[in-house]
């Protein structure tokens, strides 16, 4: 046998690398960078949470509050004691529907997303859906510092995908090329090893430290997080895949760079300009590309249809009610007193006319965000550093796809609503219900005010959300692999300038 | 002759293929960044002025009707970009550019322009203040370690300080080098770029003047002392691989974790009360419909207000209890948001603080508040919107309370009291005006350069051949 | 064609930048011969030695050491060699066992303590350093690790680049008594050296290497030191 076996050399070179310290500060900064990662994401999520309960028990209180008044408007007119105004009176069916319905549609977290805060601390988590705002709800967003919003949250998102491989670059990097620069590698290569075993002997060693250091800390700290295994291990298993794609994808890449054998000065400076490019370079470019690609819709200039068609709607609203009611057999016969109606009854046929108007604008935004996100999913097999940023998101329930799921749920929720209150009180056009004897002060036309359901945000299944992300995760292996075996091959030969 | 010592070292970083192509590499990424975030700009500004004119058009044509009707129609304001955007957007893509200025409500401001951004957006977010704080260090180092770390290895340097007369000169220059390379090509064509914009736009006013020459100056103090820290390192570590790993950790510590990390830290440790929270607390203590409940409550207080004991004494009740929910709403605004933005205030001046651990927080927080882009400036936008929202509704109530009207019975007014309300035009605070959480930042940096300096000097002062 | 020989280089010829840096060299080199490759700087004494370690490819000629062709089979001509560069460095975070053993098991060889040991204590490193961390050995204590690598590769060919250069006397003479040792086991050494005092003392035979030429030849016992300095200065200059 001609030079050492792998087997052996591994074993060696495996205890060598665990005895050197820089391995251990990197690995410990790594996991300490995890620990505040993980935490971090976790408290500002319980935030979010209880955020939520805040306005589901202000809902309760609201429906409490609305309760005693329609009891107390149950009571006579009196001098002292009037008619509610129509606005202020919950038992008046219309007055309920544009004053007094005050449902929200909530995001709830899902166990695994202390894993990365992906578009969570941007894209809104509750909104107040009204019945009669525009495509399901008015624009809002949790306030957050915008400063951390422009530099990102320290999660363990950011720790996985931007710090992990400047952990690899610099443990590849620097124990690597030691023998390089210290003027051993010649003594080195004297020997009779192949320099294919000696980089592939010295890299595995520090991957075989480095890949179950990297799966023990993101388990520790995902567990101090208070991530519950068994309700999220199958997303747990896939992150732990994407991890692991993740790491060989840069072993392969320092596998190219050091199979030159450079000294540390041109492996850091190479594997650093690799993950400048990954990291900022082409994700500048790919955004231009982008946005050069498809413009996205002003929402300036919607403000602007918005207005206009506002204030079109209103100029024509009795032409609009009037044909709305002509169109109805069951409201004909109240063609004649659209005078009457009152404005938020009024609301019930201009809402849904203005949201004609404004479909196209509307659908133009849809079209837009489709086609970004459809740009997003390439773009994160051209830059994987962004891949696997949307897959861990995914994984944690914090990506754009649950969010989008969420905005279409919570427009059917407002439909459904729409589709609960709109018939009783449309139905009072033609059909009002008799006046109280003796005259009382509410309107008491609607008996019953919770008769609307609570939003319940119908997730994916695990399964399916482990699924989206498996294509992704498989690239990265395949990635990894061939660069690594690239990279193998490619130091078929000592340098001649040893 | 450290000028012409400092040619020479110039020489030698252009001819150092690795080096020189990463600086121009840099050099050209700042350069696209800052093209893209000026264009983004000017034509979000064009879409503003254009909808702002036709809301001032809206707003006078609205015809003959209630003032508080008009009140409630009122205008939309847009927020202009920040003065020196294209340099530094700051916080710009993750605030509101818009807010409806209508009656009962201090409304959020909206359409942030990353509202729904991918994460391939979001990642893509850069602008030469972001790329120049994140990525000049790394750049920087690696000149150091070319001219003075690989110098030294190769035993040249020793060679050169045996020559030289002034041993530190040659320290010097080299510390010249490297701030004139990275400061030239990295700082000096933005700048100069954003000048001609200004000065073609017009808008380059004194304050624009001074802002960008300090943010000039800022970032080049910025490269000055990282070329310091990156000479000292490569001078003092044992050899250059350590110069390296040392340089490269302190990229990573100072310029991408403790930003983030710090920022989060600051967030963590001053909490801000949820949105939610807020939203209703305001709901609660101001409400914008209020219950018949409140409308006797609201009665009493008018006659005792008026020293009057029948609602048909106060010329227009209706518009009186208006006036007075809306001034009551003001208060409560003014002390619910008052201490909410206090403590956004006071996370930011934490967040500048820890510009003590890491100069590129430091200059982050700088950088932000020159350009008009911090969210102390967005606060002015906020505060000049609302007090104009304020005189608007404020104008609207008076001229109807100036009316007598009675029971369901309306008085109108049209052009000629909707034209007395001016266009609302917003000026930005000069500079200095909106600086206050910045200066524990100015303060950082002013040591860190101090003592980067120092080292320096103390480092050049023992070098011997 | 090698007869015998451990090593063989044939009109070898390689050439950098369209300059020849070696040009048409023949050496041949038989079991126990001490062979000293004389040359100023830049005559190609270090290209030579890379040429057989496998480093460079020759553009023309063959190598063959020990029956194997170092051309096609490096790694399996590089098994039969020893190689003592003229700074040995080591891992200064390992002892001196400890590097022996490393550089023992890239040569395909597991060694344990006791082995190690002897063979330290053979190349002449006294027996206390033998545990110590390498990080404050002086030159020569380094180069004796490097020798006991050498030896623990039990290799036919020993390859020794500017062997005593900086040394001092005592080291040196260490070297030279390791040198004429492993001559005695069977050992073919080629040291390419500037030292020509040394060399008179150990070589067998001796050539100059003048612009990647082998320009003279000569048996070291031959020739008296003052003639060889004669001789060596009018080759570099003629």
């Amino acid at each position: 046998m001609i030079g050492p076996r792998f087997v052996d050399l591994f074993v060696w070179e495996w205890r060598q690398v665990g005895r050197t310290p820089l391995l251990w500060v990197i690995l410990l900064t790594l996991a300490a960078s995890f620990l505040w990662g993980a935490g971090n994401t976790g408290a500002f999520h319980n935030a979010q949470t209880q955020a939520q309960a805040g306005t589901r028990a202000a809902e309760a209180a609201h429906r409490a509050s609305m309760e005693r008044r329609a009891i107390s408007y149950r009571a006579p007119v009196t001098p002292d004691k009037p008619k509610v105004p129509y606005w202020q009176d919950p038992t008046n069916v219309s007055g309920f529907s544009q004053y007094f319905v005050f449902q929200h549609a909530l995001k709830p977290h899902l166990p695994l997303s202390p894993l990365a805060v992906g578009i969570s601390d941007l894209a809104p988590g509750q909104f107040e859906v009204k019945l009669n705002t525009g495509f399901g709800f008015d624009e809002s967003y949790d306030f957050e510092n915008p400063r951390g919003l422009a530099l990102g949250r320290f999660d363990l998102g950011f720790v996985l995908v931007y710090l992990l491989p400047i952990a690899l670059i610099l443990a590849f990097g620097l124990l690597v090329t030691f023998e390089r620069d210290r003027g051993m590698l010649q003594l080195v290569a004297a020997q009779s090893t192949r320099p294919q075993l000696w980089l592939g002997t010295r890299m595995a060693a520090i991957l075989a430290w480095i890949a179950p250091v990297v799966m023990a800390s993101l388990l520790l700290a995902l567990g101090v997080a208070s991530v519950s295994f068994s309700d999220a291990l199958p997303e747990l298993l896939a992150a732990f895949l994407l991890v692991g794609g993740y790491i060989l994808l840069w072993t392969g890449i320092a596998a190219l760079v050091l199979s030159r054998m450079p000294g540390a000065a041109g492996a850091l400076g190479m594997l650093g300009a690799i993950w400048t490019a990954l990291a900022i370079g082409l994700p500048l470019l790919g955004s231009i590309l982008a946005s050069s690609v498809s413009t996205a819709p002003s929402g300036i200039a919607f403000i602007n249809a918005q207005r206009q068609t506002n204030d079109a709607v209103q100029t024509d609203r009795d032409a609009i009610v009037r044909r709305a009611i002509a169109a109805r057999p069951d409201l004909r016969v109240a063609q004649g007193d659209v005078d009457k109606i009152d404005h938020a009854t009024r609301l019930t046929f201009l809402v849904p006319e203005t949201e004609k108007r404004l479909s196209q604008f509307r659908a133009a935004t849809a079209a837009h965000a489709e086609q970004q996100a459809r740009i997003a999913i390439v773009a994160g097999y051209l830059i994987p550093p962004i891949g696997l940023q949307a897959g861990l998101a995914t994984l944690a329930g914090t990506g754009e796809a649950r969010q989008r799921q969420f905005l279409i749920q919570a427009r059917a929720y407002q439909l459904r609503l729409r589709g609960i209150l709109y018939p009783p009180v449309q139905r009072q056009i033609v059909d009002p219900t008799p006046d109280s004897e003796p005259a009382t002060r509410g309107r008491l036309n609607l008996t019953d005010r919770n008769i609307l359901p609570v939003f319940a945000m119908t997730d994916d299944s695990p399964a399916t959300r482990t699924a989206a992300v498996m294509p992704f995760a498989v690239w990265l292996w395949l990635l990894g692999g061939v660069l690594a075996a690239l990279g193998i091959r490619r130091a078929g030969k000592w340098p001649p300038d040893l | 002759m450290i000028s012409r010592l400092a040619g020479f070292e110039l020489e030698i970083i252009r001819r150092d293929s690795h080096a020189w192509w990463s600086l121009l590499c840099l050099a050209a990424l700042v350069f696209l960044s800052f093209a893209s975030t000026s264009f983004d700009a000017a034509r979000d500004d064009s879409d503003k002025r254009a909808v702002a004119a036709a809301e001032r058009a809206r707003w006078l044509g609205q015809g003959t009707k209630d003032p508080h009707s008009a009140a409630h129609y009122s205008i939309f304001a847009f927020k202009p970009s920040p003065t020196l955007s294209g340099l530094d957007p700051g916080i710009g893509p993750f605030v509101g550019q818009s807010v409806w200025l209508e009656a009962h409500h201090q409304n959020d401001l909206l359409n942030r322009p990353l509202q729904n951004a991918t994460l391939l957006q979001r990642a893509g977010l850069g602008n030469p203040a972001s790329l120049l704080l994140t990525f000049a260090p790394l750049v920087v180092f690696l000149l150091a370690f070319v001219v003075v770390a690989q110098d030294r290895e190769r035993g040249s340097l020793r060679l050169a300080l045996g020559a030289a007369s002034h041993p530190s000169a040659i320290i010097h220059a080299k510390a010249l080098a490297i701030w004139g390379a990275s400061t030239g090509l990295l700082v000096l064509p933005a700048v100069a770029a954003e000048f001609v914009l200004a000065a073609v736009g017009s808008h380059l006013s004194i304050d624009v003047f001074t802002r960008l020459s300090l943010w000039f100056a800022l970032m080049a103090v910025y490269l000055a002392l990282l070329s310091a820290i990156g000479i000292v390192v490569a001078l003092r570590a044992r050899d250059a691989r350590i110069a390296l790993a040392m340089l490269f950790g302190f990229w990573i510590v100072a310029a991408l974790v403790l930003p983030r990390a710090g920022s989060s830290a600051a967030d963590t440790v001053r909490p801000l009360p949820s949105s939610q929270i807020v939203r209703q607390q305001m709901l609660d203590e101001a409400a914008a419909y209020w219950t018949a409940e409140d409308t006797a409550l609201h009665k009493v207080q008018l006659f005792t207000q008026y020293g009057v004991t029948r609602t048909d004494d106060i010329p227009n009740f209706r518009m009186a209890e208006l006036d007075m929910v809306e001034r009551h709403s003001h208060q409560v605004f003014d002390r619910i948001l008052g201490d909410f933005y206090e403590k956004v205030a006071s996370q930011d001046r934490l967040f500048s603080a820890l510009g003590f651990l890491s100069p590129t927080i430091a200059v982050q927080s700088l950088s932000a508040s020159l350009s008009g882009s911090d969210f102390s400036h967005h606060h002015d936008f906020i505060v000049k919107a609302e007090g104009y929202r304020r005189a608007l509704v404020n104008r609207m109530n008076a001229d109807g309370m100036a009316h007598r009207a009675e029971g369901d019975e309306r008085h109108t007014n049209d052009e000629r009291l909707w034209a007395q309300i001016p266009t609302f035009a917003y000026t930005a605070p000069v500079l200095g005006s909106a600086t206050g959480t910045t200066l524990p930042a100015l303060g950082a940096l002013l040591l860190w350069l101090v003592g980067t300096w120092l080292l320096l000097s103390a480092t050049a002062r023992r070098l011997r051949p | 064609m090698d007869d015998g020989a451990v090593l063989v280089l044939d009109a070898v010829s390689i050439n950098f930048n369209g300059r020849l840096t070696i040009n048409n060299l023949s050496l041949k080199l038989k079991p126990g011969e001490v062979y000293a490759l004389l040359g100023p700087n830049g005559a190609g004494k270090t290209t030579t030695l890379n040429l057989i370690l496998g480093f460079l490819t020759p553009d023309s000629g063959a190598i063959i050491i020990d029956g194997v062709d170092g051309i096609t089979d490096p790694t399996g001509a590089r098994a039969r060699i020893a190689y003592l560069p003229e700074t040995v460095m080591l891992h200064p975070a390992l002892t001196a066992i400890e590097n022996l053993r490393y550089f023992a098991l890239l040569a395909g060889r597991k060694i344990e303590d006791a082995t190690a040991r002897r063979l330290l204590s053979d190349a002449g490193l006294q027996a206390e350093a033998h545990g110590r961390r390498t990080s404050d050995f002086s030159k020569g204590m380094r180069q004796k690790v490097g020798v006991a690598i050498a030896l623990a590769k039990d290799a036919r060919l020993l390859l020794l680049d500017e062997p005593t250069s900086g040394l001092d006397a005592g080291a040196a003479n260490d070297l030279s008594d390791m040198i004429r040792a492993a001559s005695t086991r069977g050992m073919a050494v080629l040291m390419a050296t500037h030292d020509l005092f040394r060399v008179k003392n150990v070589a067998h035979r001796l050539g100059i290497l003048r612009e990647g030429r082998l320009v003279d030849e000569r048996d070291a016992a031959a020739i008296g030191p003052v003639e060889l300095e004669e001789l060596y200065l009018e080759k570099l200059t003629a």
